[in-house]
């Protein structure tokens, strides 16, 4: 029963985003899995 | 990012399924990437497809209702100027562009429901396989041109290595034998200017190669 509940709940979870630090490992990622790359840029100044 | 954009669920599936980077531009990693995407001001979204090439590239923060559908408003709304033209030539690449990035969202479904309609002229559909097909021999040269890179690098890490630990073990004529290898077959790395200095020091001549 608590499977059960723990694959109801997973179903029904927000995906998670991915946030990658390094934009070279995000390069490799999206090559490998057919992904778009989102780049936020903002200014701290 | 707009601050309340990012807890919208409809944002966070869009954004699940892909690569996100948050960047400060004025930071020592993200100063070069903003010059690279040539970013002036903030805030600012890039998107770049798989094999490199930008397809977006707008400053301005869009309102959270509208955060998904910002993106490909534009192509959307060509996508439909063009169908209207019948130009299905120039209908297929934005219809394309919503339907492989913006699936599952409103705009993606829209999109969906004219290719649709569209499908059934069958210029439509040669122009859209096109599309599909462009993108998929687009996405393997660029992994076969990674993966042979990649290869490179191992191989002039590996004589390094090895010429390194010759080095090591005093056996310096294999040492800067194999030094000589690695200026020779990789001249223009990090690894083969570390040869010529270690050479430069044993004072060991060598040859470059032609260019």
């Amino acid at each position: 029963m608590r499977s059960l509940m723990l694959l109801a709940l997973a179903s029904v979870a927000t995906a998670e985003v991915r946030w990658i630090a390094e934009f070279e490992r995000a390069k490799e990622i999206a090559l490998a899995e057919d992904k778009l790359i989102f780049l936020d840029f903002y200014a701290e100044w | 990012m707009e601050a309340d954009a990012l807890p919208r669920k409809d944002v966070q599936e869009w954004l699940s399924g892909m690569v996100c980077m948050k960047i400060d531009a004025g930071g020592e990693r993200g100063h070069p990437l903003a010059d690279r995407f040539r970013v002036t001001g903030f805030p600012t979204i890039v998107l770049v497809d798989p094999t490199g090439k930008v397809l977006y590239n707008k400053g301005g923060a869009p309102v959270a209702e509208h955060f998904v559908s910002y993106f490909a408003a534009g192509a959307y709304n060509h996508a439909v100027a063009a169908y209207n033209k019948q130009e299905y030539a120039a209908t297929a690449p934005h219809l394309f562009f919503i339907r492989k990035w913006f699936a599952g969202t409103e705009i993606g479904k829209a999109a969906h429901e004219m290719y649709k309609v569209a499908s059934t002229d069958a210029a439509f559909i040669t122009a859209y396989e096109k599309e599909v097909q462009q993108h998929a021999t687009r996405l393997e040269e660029v992994r076969a041109k990674e993966r042979a890179a990649a290869e490179r690098r191992g191989k002039v890490a590996a004589l390094k290595a090895e010429a390194d630990e010759h080095l090591k073990k005093f056996r310096k004529g294999n040492a800067f034998d194999t030094y000589k290898k690695l200026i020779a077959d990789y001249p223009d790395t990090p690894e083969a200017d570390a040869a010529r200095e270690t050479l430069r020091k044993y004072k060991i001549k060598w040859k470059e190669p032609a260019r």
